[in-house]
């Protein structure tokens, strides 16, 4: 038991200390953060999009609501578009 | 044993201490070392907690009296059941066991996110570290669960174990009170993953709703068990406490209540973030009040602060929580301040009718309703520290305040729906409400002329039956639509309507279920009871039905000892079933403890409780009448279920879209 | 987009009006006043017709059940003061002669608490025993 209760901190100090002798790596650049918020933020628009056409189909939106809506989601979602081409345009670079 | 737990937890403290440095430095200096030297400091502090909790069960399963939280929650005789769910039976134990799913959430995240938001992850981690920091200097220095029983004054154990422990508090045998603490604490614990993602994503400035995304599953799952976890104790207390009722308004009871109160409205505001952009300092302040809401919650339940506030000077337990919470708010909401330009809405409100101006209301509400809860649950406090004097408010007070609120939520779950975004026409809005309004009227109409005369009740039956109806409605018009856009068959229909859009439809079924518990609760304002010494042939009557006990008898376990009434419950002359409800006594803890029993129908329960042995050497029985009761369960089954549904990713329809392939942010 | 804000102001105001006045009118018909038994006796004629929260020890073999209700003796060091209990729930379970326990209810013109709510605790007897400090009021719940 009490060879254990020695053993213990000894374990968790090996655990621990190894990655900081690691040779000094760069973190992962930001730019694929960058990228997948803008995936993300484009799936959210087209499903946007989908969900607003179907409540013009229930009956909850008239004609010209529903068209300057839709309108200004797929203008945001052009801009999203062309940002993430500009970012992995980036990355071939 | 105890020496092993002892041990992990002494080395979780600087383990903590040193993964948050280390994360934190490795985010800011980018350092990959570091953060991975951070990442493996929450690996490591879940293994220490694993091996305390371990080491605390396998004392209370050796009988081990020679701890003082196995001696003062365990005896020989309880089941090994109770054995090991008694670790979270006490404060000591209970923080720990907080600790430890803090840590299981801490794994669950890291391992979900290996691959994503790697910027705000070192962050992330940090703060979960600083989080379980606090908790185990709370249990090294103020609520040792590896406290001796008996020690000299200099501290030093005296190995003494008592014969037999004090037991199990006999309330707490029980199957719901079992799982309840796990459950809330679940709930309560799960918060804390939007709130470290909330801060991160503030500190490093993250750009879009990233975080939001990657947390709503999170937020979500933390906000389903809370649920649980306070219908679970809602049910506890109806079957085990023996007053009649599920909710006293009691501190404890409130204090689950409060979170769930700012974690239903973030799960409701978090939408219109996503959707538009809007509310963003909105959400970061209601996640971090949610979460300080959930520690402020354990602290309740764990300190006694509101049942004394002597007994709060006089816990150790108290000054630390005050100072992380202080710690929190400061820092939080320091932090939403500095970034207030980062946290810029990106759009306005543009109509009253509209969507968002609805879930703003909802939002207002939910906030106002939470506020005066903490309120009234502190008001003793709040009056002896400025009057002198101990002042409460009593259930009158929550009442007044939370029916009508209730009333206003339950009328929003049904007329929001019938909103478009941004707004909507008065043709169409005409269109959708006239059927559920008529219905409601109807029914309104029809329960008046029944003799249904209490005021809130009889809103509350016919708001409900308004909503109701719009989300069948919601339902229908949806499978409409699919059935004469694709051909699709009725079931088919709608089942892809839960597939396509899980969140929308799910919550339906989640509004569906408040519903239900609405019914429920309005029930009780034709509540009645009466009790009665009966001897052995006796009855006693009540609404309809008549309780005769046929005999008494007396008899003991190892654990107790019982005395029991045998009754045969009859409605209009017709015997509808025996019931033997019962008042035991504990000898390990010496205490009495009911045993009710309840008949339980759509329409009403009947709950019997023996309540003492008369003069007479008769039984004296209460009865209570409860109306629709059991609606309350059945909601709460609903709701949990319609939680779930939201759960599921959704499933994507038509061509496919180009590169959208990446999987939905971080679930559990 | 002015006029918009003023809306939503409006309506928020209307919420909150509708809100503190519902709270003002609840608070005055639920608030109880804590007193000790001690703190009771001292006061004398001036808590007469207050709701009050009274906190003391059962004293042992005072409980009686009688036909107009539960009689019992709340003490606190040298001063007693007799309850009687006239509420619609039976007793906690925790109710016995010597725990803590917490009664609600008025005053009546013989001096006797005519409480309608009992809350009750164990006394720990275990905990002087063995000198120990855990067990706090939260025990018995989640």
């Amino acid at each position: 038991m009490s060879i254990l209760l020695l053993l213990l901190p000894v374990l968790v100090v090996a655990a621990l200390l190894p990655p900081l002798f690691r040779r000094g790596t760069e973190m992962r650049a930001e730019r694929e953060d960058r990228i997948c918020a803008l995936r993300e933020r484009k799936r959210v628009l087209l499903a946007a999009i989908r969900e607003l056409d179907f409540d013009r189909e229930m009956g909850k939106l008239s004609e010209a609501d529903h068209e300057a809506e839709r309108e200004r989601m797929k203008r945001e979602a052009a801009e999203v578009l062309i940002a993430i081409d500009r970012e992995e345009g980036r990355s071939d670079a | 044993m105890n020496e092993l737990g002892s041990l992990a937890l002494i080395t979780l403290y600087p383990v903590t201490l040193f993964g948050a440095a280390a994360s934190f430095l490795g985010g800011h200096n980018r350092r990959e070392g570091l953060v991975s030297a951070g990442e493996r400091s929450l690996v490591v502090s879940f293994l220490l907690l694993t091996l305390s909790v371990l080491s605390l069960v396998v004392l209370f399963l050796k009988d081990n009296f020679s701890n003082a939280y196995v001696a003062n929650h365990s005896n020989i005789d309880l089941p090994t059941f109770y054995k090991v769910t008694a670790l979270w039976a006490g404060q000591e134990g209970s923080l720990l066991f907080w600790n430890w799913l803090l840590s299981l959430y801490g794994i669950a995240v890291l391992w979900s996110n290996r691959n994503r938001n790697r910027d705000l992850m070192p962050y992330v981690t940090a703060i979960l570290l600083v989080s379980a920091f606090f908790f185990t200097n709370m249990n090294l220095l103020a609520a040792n669960p590896f406290r001796p029983l008996v020690m000299d004054h200099a501290g030093t154990p005296i190995p003494y174990a008592p014969p037999d422990g004090r037991g199990l508090n006999p309330l707490l045998q029980h199957p719901a009170m079992v799982v309840h603490p796990p459950v809330l604490y679940l709930g309560f614990v799960g918060f804390v993953v939007p709130f470290a993602f909330a801060l991160a994503a503030l500190w490093t400035r993250a750009p879009g709703a990233g975080w939001l995304l990657a947390t709503r599953r999170w937020t979500l799952f933390a906000w389903l068990f809370l649920s649980g976890g306070i219908l679970l104790g809602a049910r506890w207390a109806y079957v085990e406490l023996g007053w009649g009722g599920y909710w006293a308004w009691d501190p404890v009871e409130n204090a689950s209540l409060m979170p769930w109160l700012t974690g239903t409205a973030l799960l409701h505001s978090v939408i219109i973030q996503e959707k538009r952009g809007m509310l963003k300092v909105w959400n970061a302040v209601l996640v971090v009040t949610t979460y300080l809401l959930c520690v402020f919650g354990t602290f309740l339940t764990r300190s006694g602060i509101v049942s004394s506030v002597h007994a709060f000077a006089q816990s150790p337990v108290g000054h630390y929580f005050v100072g992380f919470l202080a710690l929190g708010v400061v820092f939080s909401f320091g932090l939403i301040w500095m970034r207030r330009e980062y946290l810029r809405s990106d759009a306005t409100l543009d109509s009253v009718l509209s969507r968002e101006s609805s879930f703003f209301f909802n939002n207002l509400v939910f906030l106002v309703s939470c506020f005066a809860v903490l309120w009234g649950t502190l008001f003793p406090v709040l009056s002896e520290a400025v009057r002198g004097e101990q002042i409460s408010v009593g259930p009158p007070y929550f009442n007044r305040i939370n029916v009508p609120i209730g009333l206003f939520l339950l009328f929003l779950t049904g007329f929001a729906p019938l909103l478009a975004w941004r707004r909507t026409s008065w043709p169409s809005l005409r269109r959708s409400f006239a059927w559920p309004a008529a219905l409601m009227l109807a029914a309104g109409t029809i329960l008046f002329l029944l003799a249904v005369r209490a005021r809130y009740a009889l809103i509350c039956f016919s708001l409900s039956v308004f909503v109701a109806t719009t989300i069948l409605m919601e339902f229908y018009r949806g499978g409409r639509v699919r059935r004469r856009q694709l051909g699709e068959s009725w079931p088919r229909a709608l089942a892809n309507l839960f597939l396509r859009n899980p969140r929308r439809y799910g919550g339906y079924v989640v509004h569906f279920g408040v519903v239900l518990l609405f019914v429920g609760f309005a029930g009780s304002s034709f509540n009645r009871s009466r009790a009665e010494e009966l001897s052995p042939g006796g009855e006693m009557a009540i609404a309809g039905y008549t309780l005769r006990v046929e005999n008494l008898e007396e008899g003991e376990t190892p654990n107790y000892d019982f005395a029991r009434a045998r009754v045969v419950l009859e409605r209009r002359g017709r015997p509808v079933g025996v019931y033997r409800p019962e008042r035991r006594f504990y000898y390990a803890s010496e205490q009495p403890s009911t045993e009710v029993e309840i008949h339980s129908t759509v329409r009403e329960d009947i709950y019997l409780v023996y309540a003492s042995t008369g003069e007479k050497g008769g039984a004296v029985i209460q009865v209570y009448r409860n109306p629709l009761v059991l609606w309350v369960w059945v909601g709460g089954i609903v709701l949990v279920l319609g939680g779930l549904i939201c759960l599921v990713p959704m499933r994507r329809e038509g061509p496919p879209i180009p590169k959208a392939s990446e999987s939905e942010g971080g679930a559990p | 987009m002015r006029p918009m804000r003023g809306r939503f102001l409006i309506g928020t105001g209307i919420v909150l009006a509708a809100v503190l006045w519902l709270a003002f009118t609840g608070f005055d018909e639920g608030k109880a006043y804590y007193r000790t038994v001690e703190e009771l006796r001292e006061e004398g004629e001036a808590s007469a017709g207050k709701r009050l929260k009274v906190g003391g020890n059962v004293e042992a073999g005072s409980i009686v059940w009688k036909e107009d209700g539960l009689h019992f003796r709340l003490t606190q060091n040298e001063a007693s003061l007799p309850v009687r209990y006239l509420g619609e729930a039976p007793v906690p379970d925790t109710f016995k002669d010597g725990s803590q326990a917490v009664v609600e209810g008025t005053v009546a013109s013989d001096g006797t608490l005519e409480a309608v709510k009992i809350q009750a605790k164990c006394a720990s007897k275990y905990e002087a025993e063995y000198g120990g400090e855990s067990a706090g009021a939260g025990d018995s719940r989640s």
